[in-house]
């Protein structure tokens, strides 16, 4: 696709990226009708089977399937998603007050995870086998063997039962960030460590890094200048990549963890609660969200790979 | 006679790999003096581009290297020196051109700016100052419109262009000492006699003394006064390139010269390829290491490493039959 | 033994190995090499910290809010966890190399069409999308081994496919094609061996992935439920008393991330020497 023109490219990548938010809405659509009664689940307990009937056909739930979708897919268009059944409000509106918190707190954590990563991970790749490059590496590792929301636990009981330093949930003040930001972000950055030291390793190697050495230029010139050139678009893309791993479900577990009012947390309430369209509302606009950043991170890939190749 | 530039005394550089000790070189010792020209030849393992690279300590990141022995350049012990010391030798006193120009300069930056720093490192000059000097230095080695390719990246240019690119890198602090590796091994032929003639005259111009590592003696022959011969991480013969090419005294140099077809020679004539593979030597060897392949090989030439003999006009050879050989003044057929 | 497995072994990767072996073992056996029965409560025994006695004798990793020994659970855990996991894994291996393959083989719009799918699926935000599922259909085990292979599925197509572009043109496969062998057979016995080695590396690492993403469903409550146990719910469960039972939530996460971790070592050490014997 890099041989397209730009436009080309990003109505192609726009469409693309339409495409799959649409699979995303009849994914849920299709969960969401057809699989289990939503009449019947939205009813009280004791309903009766005509209460609940009527129910259905106020919900337009005995038409056809592809009515159904359709009268879905064009409230969905015209940004109505429904009305949360457990806030009466609307559901889209539920969803996008939670968007905030959510979006801090990545943005937060992939700052911090794509510059922690990206200086060590250059600074390993630069020295191979040494203490510093050993040991960070083994710690990268377990960084991405545990699992996340255990990293955040095992936070809580250091710094906020232990050591008493900062509180244990909710968004009461910017130190509520800390922790919340730094599990992310140690995962996160374990794996733009890995991705960075690996690319700066691979450079290292080749024949142009050993002419700059040969001209005596210092080690930290070699790396800043010569070596950064060509690592740049790896350490883009991965740090766009773990964005989209973060969107995509590991920071909800986390702020799950840290009670962080943030979209994961209105998720696993809404699940609680049997709450179809904010549940259905926040994976479309999640999906959104990473749709999205994927679009960037390619559109970012080819710029920066067509300047690479300007001929 | 001046002291001499390059004084190495019995260089010996080894690899610690996973299959043990490798010793790229085992006891190279020769001289160059100010604006001199000597040419390594061997094949590939024969060790004349490890031992350039002894010089300036030029090994890979993962490379477990001892070396020993002195290096005396301007008087100074290079082995001696700090890495922070040495890399003010890098590049200001000593350069090297390396073998393959594409992959030699870094695909993302504009090659003038390859050539500046260097100048904004070693000489401390501002911005516009060293590209003004870059620009010139691209205009010395024949590249046409400096101004307007500054900015261009290595892709842009042809091989021969990258080469005199990277040999304008090298200059560019004007050092006393060129290391050229293969330089004209990666390029066409045609572009090859090109790059020589322009290293030929930068060496005129800025007073460079030269080495020229190459498996081509033709590519020596046209460049330097000396040739030095390598095999097995030793020199087996050294002289002037005259003596060298129409008195060789020691088998592997003339197997060599004999590998080089001659446009007068008889038409039919085949070729004799040195028989056997040039094996790299792990761990301790004894004897002559091209015994193994030399067909005057005796018993002396297994076991005992043999001396360097002196011919006088600074041939020797280091070969037990060099003497008998000498008396018979062998030429090429 | 073969000089790949001697390369292979060294003294720290037998730790790993080790560690593993152990963990298969409390799997297969169940509450075997359980000091108590998981189940049993003893209130007067409640939130004991590790190290420490009750009058049925000593709690190596301490207890529960009922009085549950902690080390008996987290090896009675193994079994579903593990079994989870690999299933979950196997699935999505299936899926994934079958697919792969297919792409890589017959090209063209095959190829794009599995490719188009593998990228919108990475694309999506499949942990939702997995919350979704399993609180519609319920949280089951068999619903959720349903939807991990979702997870990785992806991973192996696009290894496979790789794999297979580059086989298919190699020589061996040019001769069993020219020998008249179908195309399954040649995917079969040509193609599929020469792949396998990556594959399990491959394999290794996914396993250590569906095991953290089994964990982090069961932690949200959407996984599988109690009775039933897996390392994910029991770091669920130690979650509510962590200010005064630590023990309860981290030590069995301790026990997940050594097993994902040992997988992770593994298949570096298989990757590096297989990669470099291939």
């Amino acid at each position: 696709m890099n041989h397209l023109s730009l436009p080309s490219f990003l109505l192609a990548r726009l469409r693309d990226g339409l495409v799959v938010l649409f699979l995303v809405t009849v994914v849920i659509f299709v969960l969401g009708h057809m699989l289990g009664d939503p009449a019947a689940l939205m009813s009280p307990v004791d309903a009766s089977e005509q209460e609940i009937a009527h129910l259905r056909h106020q919900l337009g739930l005995d038409r056809s399937f592809a009515e159904q979708f359709a009268s879905y897919f064009g409230s969905l268009v015209r940004g109505d998603f429904g009305q949360s059944l457990w806030q009466d409000r609307p559901a889209l509106t539920v969803v996008l007050e939670a968007l905030p918190a959510t979006v801090l707190l990545t943005l937060v954590a992939l700052v911090f995870a794509g510059l922690g990563g990206s200086l060590l991970g250059i600074l390993a790749g630069a020295r191979p086998e040494s203490a510093l490059d050993r040991a960070a590496n083994f710690l990268s590792i377990t960084a991405l063997s545990v699992p996340n929301f255990w990293l955040g636990l095992l936070l809580i009981v250091i710094f906020a039962v232990k050591l008493r330093m900062l509180p244990t949930s909710g968004f009461s003040s910017w130190q509520s960030l800390i922790m919340p930001a730094s599990a992310l972000a140690i995962i996160h950055g374990a794996r733009v460590f890995q991705l960075v030291r690996s690319a700066t390793f691979e450079e290292m190697a080749k024949p142009y890094a050993l002419v700059a050495r040969s001209k005596g230029l210092p080690e930290r010139l070699i790396l800043g200048k010569h070596i950064l050139r060509n690592t740049a678009v790896t350490m883009l893309t991965t740090v766009g990549w773990e964005y989209v791993r973060m969107m995509g479900g590991a920071a909800f577990a986390i702020e799950v963890v840290f009670a962080w009012p943030g979209i994961g947390q209105l998720m696993i309430h809404a699940a609680s609660r049997q709450d179809f369209p904010v549940l259905q509302a926040a994976v479309i606009i999640a999906g959104a969200f990473v749709i999205v950043t994927n679009g960037i991170v390619d559109l970012l890939y080819r710029t920066l790979d067509m300047r690479v190749r300007a001929a | 006679m001046s002291s001499p530039l390059l004084e190495i005394k019995n260089l010996c550089t080894q690899f610690h790999t996973a299959n043990g000790i490798l010793r790229a070189v085992d006891g190279v010792s020769f001289v160059l003096h100010d604006r001199a020209a000597i040419g390594v030849v061997g094949e590939s393992g024969s060790g004349k581009s490890v031992t350039a690279l002894s010089l300036l300590r030029l090994f890979g990141p993962l490379d477990k290297v001892s070396i020993s022995g002195e290096i005396l350049f301007d008087g100074v012990d290079l082995l001696k020196l700090s890495e922070a010391e040495l890399r003010h030798v890098r590049g200001r006193q000593i350069a090297v051109v390396f073998q393959d120009p594409l992959t030699s300069l870094n695909p993302v930056m504009p090659v003038g700016e390859q050539i500046a720093e260097t100048l904004r490192f070693h000489r401390g000059l501002k911005k516009p100052a060293a590209r003004a000097r870059a620009q010139a230095l691209m205009e010395l080695v024949g590249l046409a419109e400096p101004a307007r390719r500054y900015d261009d990246l290595p892709e842009q240019f042809s091989g021969g262009m990258r080469q005199r690119i990277m040999i304008a890198i090298a200059i560019a602090c004007e050092p006393k000492l060129l290391i050229a590796d293969e330089p004209t091994t990666a390029l066409d032929v045609t572009v090859q006699s090109q790059v020589l003639m322009l290293l030929n005259r930068l060496r005129q111009e800025l007073g460079m003394a030269l080495i020229m590592i190459s498996h081509d003696l033709g590519v020596i022959a046209a460049t330097c006064d000396f040739a030095q011969v390598m095999y097995g991480g030793r020199v087996v013969e050294r002289g002037h390139i005259q003596d060298i090419l129409t008195r060789p005294n020691h088998p592997y140099t003339a197997a060599l010269l004999r590998l080089v077809p001659r446009i007068d020679g008889p038409v039919n004539r085949r070729f004799a390829p040195i028989p056997g593979q040039p094996a790299p030597i792990f761990g301790a060897a004894r004897g002559c290491r091209f015994s193994a392949r030399c067909e005057f090989a005796d018993q002396r030439c297994h076991t005992d490493d043999p001396p360097a003999h002196d011919f006088g006009n600074h041939h020797v050879s280091a070969c037990w039959l060099a003497q008998e050989r000498f008396a018979a003044t062998a030429t090429i057929e | 033994m073969t000089p790949l497995l001697q390369r292979f072994l060294s003294w720290g990767l037998l730790i790993w190995v080790g560690y593993l072996l152990m963990i298969t073992l409390f799997a297969l056996t169940g509450n075997e090499f359980a000091p108590y029965d998981p189940t049993r409560q003893q209130v007067v025994a409640r939130l004991l910290p590790p190290f420490s006695s009750s009058s049925r004798g000593f709690h190596w990793l301490g207890t529960d809010q009922l009085g549950r020994d902690l080390l008996s659970n987290m090896i009675a855990g193994a079994r579903l966890t593990l079994f989870i996991g690999l299933i979950s894994n196997a699935v999505g291996m299936a899926i994934g190399v079958a697919l792969g393959m297919i792409a890589g083989y017959y090209g063209g719009a095959v190829d794009r069409l599995v490719m188009r799918l593998s990228e919108a699926q990475t694309a999506m935000p499949m942990f939702l999308v997995a919350i979704f599922f399993l609180t519609v259909l319920g949280p089951t085990v068999l619903n959720v081994v349903i939807i991990l292979p979702s997870l990785v599925w992806p991973a192996f197509a696009r290894l496979v496919r790789a794999e297979t572009l580059r086989l298919r043109s190699a020589l061996f496969v040019e001769a069993a094609v020219a020998t008249g062998a179908t195309d399954w057979s040649v995917l079969w016995s040509s193609i599929l061996p020469n792949m396998a080695p990556r594959i399990m590396v491959l394999a290794v690492i996914e396993l250590g992935h569906v095991m953290l993403a089994e964990a982090g469903l069961s932690f949200l409550g959407i996984g599988v439920q109690p009775p039933a146990t897996t390392w994910g719910l029991l770091i669920a469960r130690g979650r509510a008393y962590l200010a005064v039972a630590w023990w309860l939530a981290i030590l069995p996460g301790i026990m997940l991330g050594l097993t994902v971790l040992a997988l992770n070592m593994l298949s570096r050490r298989f990757a590096a020497t297989s990669g470099s014997a291939a």
